[in-house]
């Protein structure tokens, strides 16, 4: 398995070519995990005559299918955007096109990204490929899988509650979520506009550190962007040193004692390496769930008004013009969706939004609050990423309440807009499980350090399945 | 708690929904709704809403024109668009015209 650096070694000693590696790719998309939802081979192949320079030259990468990609179909594996083709890139894109990166197709997901599984898709479940019959974690599934089975190097996923986190986890790879407003969303499209952040998922530290440089940074076409300086991740010198990681007690209650004895692993290699650490709370830990719901529910429920039939999309045949938005949006979507659009919906009422979205909103902020105070004793935190290995399909699929279960170990920081990153923390059985590391805002830099310290030391011996790649 | 009302709610949110995707969405609205209702629990006190997470580092956009997209670009995604416009069916029934 080799990383992004090692590619572009082998293209300049011209021992394999980025053509060879696209098609080697592509023979590893295998069609029973159901990755992808488009493959997009021949916009690869032209891309790959262009022959650009960059830090992602020749590099075959998966995109979540609710990121555009000008004349690619763009569906949020959802019916409603049936046929609809974006008119227009995501600036993530360009930025990857414009450092030489090569797409090989648009990733399977949970409509909208509304799910833990990849399950909820229209065009029908994302397997893992350690155990076909568990789910790949989602929503970012597919990005996760084309990754985790050699189809991709590396890939973009979106995450607003875990969704890029979980499938890392379940699937044996680093998945960021990097800090709210560190990379635009132009393009990306809207599930819930507070919390939504495109992540990224790799087989490694060093391979995501290289995409977050792609990219991070300023985009005048995303409002909610930063123009913080983008760090330069992938430079070895001014490595963190005196790392203090905080442990929260809540973080490490009702989940699988063979999860809570992986990321003590971990926990007992960086002592090794004199990192300390100290015991913390965060007693509004189990407020997480339900205030994650309401907000995102809101803002989905508003998000989600604009699928009418009318400029793009699915348009089933009504009496009048309200009659066919009514049965576009009944046919469009799956009962997942109208579930929380009705919820957000209902929240948002006027009867019932100062009990309920208002008050998320306040929580929130004592979440928010929380952390940051947290973390001004500690650098970081390490916590499990799930509570459990990969789940089996079809357990949880019409529960809306246990699908949002390993939420509560991931949601925290979306909520407070802080970065998270989840690696490998070894196996359970013949099943992947990641330890997660929630960090200050704009602090991904150390994050991934961290995160290379343990590739060096881990305790277990690395599992990741060999691709034909080599 | 009283019970969701959700032939309003579907009104609202523009989604028909037939009889047994009532019958079966009331039901998991109304455990979802318990659900978050958790939230009640908590003690907010004076607590200010936020209105972004990270406010100091948003700078505005400079305010000048860019390239717009084409009315072609813009029409390729609807159904039977009509010169350069979108067309929708009648908005208001004959009986009511």
């Amino acid at each position: 398995m080799k990383t992004i650096l090692e590619y572009q070694e082998q293209f300049k000693k011209q021992e394999i070519t980025p053509l060879s590696l696209l098609e080697r790719s592509l023979a590893n998309i295998n069609p029973s995990l159901n990755a992808y939802i488009t493959v997009t081979e021949e916009f690869a192949r032209k891309e790959l005559k262009k022959d650009k320079e960059g830090k992602l030259k020749g590099i075959p990468i998966a995109i979540k299918d609710n990121i555009n990609i000008k004349g690619i179909p763009t569906t949020c594996a959802s019916n409603v955007l049936k046929g609809f083709v974006p008119p227009f890139s995501a600036t993530v894109i360009e930025r990857i096109e414009k450092n030489g990166g090569i797409f090989t197709g648009k990733t399977n997901l949970d409509e909208f990204g509304m799910g833990s599984s990849t399950e909820r898709s229209f065009y029908g479940p994302t397997k893992n490929p350690f155990d076909p019959t568990k789910v790949p974690g989602g929503s970012s599934g597919g990005s996760a899988v084309a990754v985790a089975s050699g189809s991709a190097v590396i890939s973009l996923g979106s995450d607003t509650g875990g969704s890029v986190r979980q499938p890392a986890s379940y699937c044996g790879l680093v998945g960021l979520k990097p800090t709210y407003g560190r990379v635009s969303r132009y393009g990306l499209v809207a599930f819930g506009s507070s919390l939504d952040q495109i992540g990224i998922i790799g087989r490694n530290a060093e391979d995501v550190e290289i995409m977050l440089e792609v990219i991070a940074g300023y985009d005048p076409k995303d409002s909610t962007s930063s123009d913080k300086e983008v760090d330069d991740y992938h430079n070895l010198e001014k490595r963190p040193k005196n790392i203090k990681i905080g442990i929260p007690e809540e973080y490490f209650k009702q989940i699988d004692s063979e999860v809570y004895s992986s990321v003590m692993e971990i926990k007992k290699a960086l002592e090794k390496e004199n990192i300390t650490f100290k015991s913390v709370s965060l007693p509004t830990t189990n407020y997480i769930i339900p205030t994650y719901q309401v907000i995102s529910y809101a803002e989905a429920s508003s998000n989600l008004a604009r699928y009418d039939g009318v400029r793009y999309g699915l348009r089933e045949k009504g009496e009048d013009f309200h009659d066919t938005i009514r049965k576009s949006r009944d046919k469009g979507f799956l009962p997942e969706v109208k579930r929380r659009i009705l919820v957000g919906t209902f929240v948002l009422s006027s009867e019932a939004i100062a009990e309920y979205y208002e008050r998320a909103d306040l929580i929130r902020r004592l979440i928010t609050e929380e952390f940051n105070e947290v973390l001004k004793g500690v650098d970081c935190l390490l916590t499990p990423a799930t509570p459990t290995t990969a789940f089996p399909i079809g357990e949880r699929t019409d529960d809306s309440i246990r699908m949002h279960v390993p939420d509560r170990l991931t949601a925290g920081a979306n909520l407070a807009g802080i970065p998270a990153v989840v690696a490998p923390a070894g196996m359970i059985g013949k099943l992947p499980i990641g330890y997660q590391l929630i960090g200050r805002p704009f602090d991904e830099k150390n994050l991934l350090s961290i995160v290379r310290l343990v590739e060096k030391i881990a305790p277990f011996k690395w599992f990741l399945k060999e691709d034909k790649n080599g | 708690m009283k019970e969701v009302d959700i032939k309003h709610l579907s009104k609202l949110a523009n989604i028909q929904l037939d009889k047994e995707e009532e019958k079966k969405l009331q039901e998991d609205l109304n455990k979802i709704i318990k659900h978050i209702r958790k939230i009640q629990e908590v003690k907010v006190g004076k607590t200010p809403t936020q209105t972004h997470l990270h406010a100091e580092s948003l700078p505005l956009r400079e305010d000048k024109e860019d390239m717009p997209l084409s009315v072609k670009e813009v029409l390729a995604n609807t159904q039977n668009p009509s010169k350069n416009h979108f067309t929708i069916n009648r908005m208001i029934n004959e009986d009511n015209s």
